[in-house]
């Protein structure tokens, strides 16, 4: 069996859900059975009088490990607020750390999530920064006690794939942590080719909240997520520059030339 | 004149005594005096189950709402949980 220990939980499934910009909140109980998904995030902000809304973990199975995200914070100060907020809300010890200054590209802040990382691993919680593909940072962030590293694959909902995909390979092959491709996957085959490349996980949330069908793009994803991972189990052969045929040199039914 | 003025002066004061000033989400907000936590959300509509609220600074369990009485300068973050990636 395939698991993913991590944050003290072992993880099944290894596409984590988004749950933003569905066009209702109410799909996402089914997006979550299509895709059976076990790991989540969540995000949080302060109640609008105006309009009576739901409760977001109402439409989570109580099964899954919710991953607060400190989506908002521009500072370390103002991230780990949030996430001591939501852990004293009954949310687990999982934060997804999210510091952003950028609002054109909302690229993440490595210094500030580091300094996030650095005092959230100290009070016990699963750490699990977003940030952008670089190597020494991904370093300290490990040695500062991250759960894992997200590194993101293009900027947050442009479903422009793995643009950084050089750099994730680079953090794959260095990091002795599980790197988690967070951002940017658009498509299916994106997500399989960032399992294939050995992420240990992907955070998907757009491409399937703002698909025509997000219940089957969810079901699609975590099929692309189980097909990538397997694949890389596998061990892809090499690549090579010129042909080599399949079927056998010889015995060809022909007179020999 | 003067004693015209001290008694406007007095009855300012009294005004200012019956309305409670605190912060909700980081506005200053003018409350009924004696209004405990769980009244205050039911006035605004708020169901308890919806929402995290942090009292100065602390999270309070929704068991204790009831108990807490809203004092000048309280500050209150009343939070929920949304769909985020």
């Amino acid at each position: 069996m395939d698991i993913l220990k991590i944050g003290g939980q072992e993880i099944h499934n290894r596409l984590f859900l988004g749950t933003g910009k569905f066009a209702s909140d109410a799909l996402i109980p089914d997006v979550i059975k299509a895709s059976g998904v076990q790991v989540v995030t969540v995000a949080l902000r302060r109640v609008d009088f105006e309009n009576e809304q739901e409760n977001m973990l109402n439409y989570i199975d109580k099964e899954c490990v919710l991953m607060p995200n400190t989506s908002g914070a521009r500072t370390a100060d103002e991230a780990v607020r949030i996430a001591r907020i939501a852990r004293a809300a009954g949310c687990g010890n999982w934060v997804k750390i999210e510091v952003i200054k950028d609002n054109k590209y909302l690229l993440p802040d490595n210094y500030e999530t580091l300094k996030t990382t650095e005092i959230l691993a100290r009070e016990g919680f699963a750490v699990f920064p977003y940030m952008s593909p670089d190597l020494m940072v991904a370093r300290q962030m490990r040695d500062a006690g991250a759960a894992a590293v997200m590194p993101l694959g293009s900027p947050i909902g442009s479903n422009r794939g793995l643009q950084t995909r050089e750099l994730v390979r680079i953090l794959i092959d260095e990091i002795d942590l599980p790197i988690i491709v967070d951002a940017g996957i658009g498509r299916p085959s994106e997500a399989a080719e960032a399992m294939e490349m050995g992420a240990a996980a992907v955070l998907v949330n757009t491409a399937i909240a703002v698909a025509d069908d997000p219940v089957a793009m969810a079901a699609a994803f975590s099929m692309a997520v189980k097909a990538g991972r397997q694949g890389y189990l596998a061990g892809p052969g090499a690549a090579k520059l010129y042909a080599e045929a399949s079927s056998p040199l010889t015995g060809f039914l022909r007179d020999s030339d | 004149m003067v004693s015209l003025q001290l008694f406007s002066a007095n009855s300012l004061i009294n005004k200012v005594m019956v309305i409670v000033q605190i912060k909700i989400n980081g506005k200053v907000t003018e409350i009924e005096p004696s209004l405990n936590l769980a009244s205050l959300l039911e006035t605004r509509r708020i169901k308890p189950g919806a929402v995290v609220v942090q009292y100065n600074g602390d999270i309070v369990d929704k068991g204790l709402w009831t108990k807490i009485v809203l004092q000048e300068n309280d500050e209150l973050e009343i939070l929920r949980f949304v769909g985020g990636g």
